[in-house]
């Protein structure tokens, strides 16, 4: 969780108009949220989470929904329906292992699927060459599946 | 003045749905009065929501979420009349190619977001008016939800953590038809006394005891202006099928559309020729 933080820290240092939005059960992201506290909110369940990212990026915000993957599940049709058709600006770490989902959310519209070998860290490193800041720079929706993270 | 403007937006609506045949006319007809306070009304000499249809993504404007979704063609025939495009658009409802969909879309002028299915809108403006609030702006977010969908969970997430959030900007009309009971009707799980519920999640609540009269919605509006730090909802008993009045109160209208005979019939009541 402390590698994930970290990243995030990276991320939203670069992008002003990015924000993190998170579920109650994401409790390890107190560094993340002490840090800034203006740019990470809470929601209290995954499917107005998604939702709610779709209001951000009305208003020209990146959204970034940081949940476990088994939560994003439950709102398939949400992200579907609010992110992907309308294709919005919004990007998602799906953490921990889920159930075949970068198939689920790869046969969405408009939607990329990256899954990272070794998780966020090994796709920082290799930053240099625009592999994982380069899904950040490009308008569109992104699932980023961290299975095995952390 | 509203009255008469009211009875225009009426009339608009109901010739989109009739000439794209789908459409709910019961439902729709019970959010006219709503829509016309929020679009045109004043509270002394303000006006309630700021756009501007030579600047439809204005930055300083204030929103309309339509989480009722079925409300969507009204939303267009008040923007038509407003000047955001031209009325010969709305002859084109759902149809391919058209700007204007069923749903409420976001690539139509005046529109923010597309919210493709009931309940999800009051969750989008939640996350918009968090936008807005880190902005540190204070426009208004205005969202036109139907006591139906308070029976989805999603809702009450969205309750619970606008409320969480302290967003005072955010303005939610709930529309609350009143049916004539149906025996051939399946029956619909009733949500009950849920204006305490909002109450009780920490939100302010105004009672409109008839969302068709123009100054108890001001007055309502006014009150919910005046609230800080908690969000506020305006609960509005309707009546579905307003303004047409075989339709009135029927559930046989209120997801469907008016044949032929009904048109001409309200043409010639609006003084209209077909």
């Amino acid at each position: 969780m402390e590698n994930l933080q970290d990243d995030l820290l990276k991320i939203v240092n670069r992008f002003n108009n990015a924000v993190v939005l998170y579920c109650d059960e994401f409790a390890g992201m107190e560094n993340f949220v002490n840090r800034f506290k203006d740019r990470a909110f809470n929601f209290s369940g995954e499917q107005s989470m998604m939702m709610a990212a779709c209001g951000f990026a009305a208003r020209g915000k990146m959204p970034i929904i940081v949940c476990s993957s088994a939560k994003i599940a439950n709102a398939y049709a949400q992200l579907r329906d609010g992110i992907c058709i309308p294709n919005l600006n919004v990007k998602i770490f799906a953490v921990g292992d889920g159930v075949r989902d970068a198939e689920v959310v790869g046969a969405m519209p408009n939607i990329r699927v990256m899954v990272p070998f070794g998780g966020l860290r090994a796709g920082l490193a290799r930053h240099d060459s625009g592999y994982l800041y380069g899904n950040f720079e490009e308008f569109g929706p992104v699932y980023f599946n961290f299975s095995g993270v952390p | 003045m509203l009255e008469k403007k009211a009875a225009q937006i009426r009339l608009l609506a109901l010739e989109s749905v009739y000439k794209a045949g789908v459409g709910n006319v019961g439902n729709l007809m019970s959010s006219v009065e709503i829509l016309t306070a929020l679009y045109y009304g004043e509270i002394f000499g303000r006006k309630i929501m700021k756009v501007d249809p030579t600047k439809p993504g204005w930055s300083g404007q204030d929103y309309l979420i339509l989480s009722k979704v079925e409300a969507a063609p009204l939303q267009y025939a008040v923007l038509a009349d407003l000047g955001f495009f031209d009325k010969s658009e709305l002859a084109f409802l759902g149809r391919a190619g058209s700007i204007l969909k069923e749903y409420p879309s976001g690539k139509a002028p005046g529109v923010t977001g597309t919210i493709l299915s009931k309940g999800y809108g009051l969750s989008f403006a939640v996350g918009l008016v968090l936008a807005l609030k880190m902005e540190k702006k204070g426009n208004k977010v205005f969202v036109l939800l139907s006591a139906e969908e308070l029976r989805q969970g999603q809702v009450w997430e969205a309750i619970i953590a606008a409320a969480y959030h302290r967003l005072d900007n955010l303005i939610v009309f709930v529309d609350d038809p009143a049916v004539e009971v149906d025996v051939s009707q399946p029956v619909k799980i009733h949500v009950g006394q849920v204006q305490d519920k909002f109450k009780v999640f920490g939100w302010d609540v105004a009672q409109v005891i008839d969302g068709h009269n123009f100054d108890q919605l001001l007055s309502g509006l006014d009150k919910s202006f005046k609230t800080v730090r908690k969000p506020s909802c305006i609960w509005c008993h309707t009546i579905a099928g307003k303004g047409i009045e075989f339709a009135e109160r029927k559930t046989g209208y209120l997801n469907a559309i008016l044949s032929e005979g009904e048109m001409l019939e309200i043409l010639s009541k609006f003084n209209v020729s077909a």
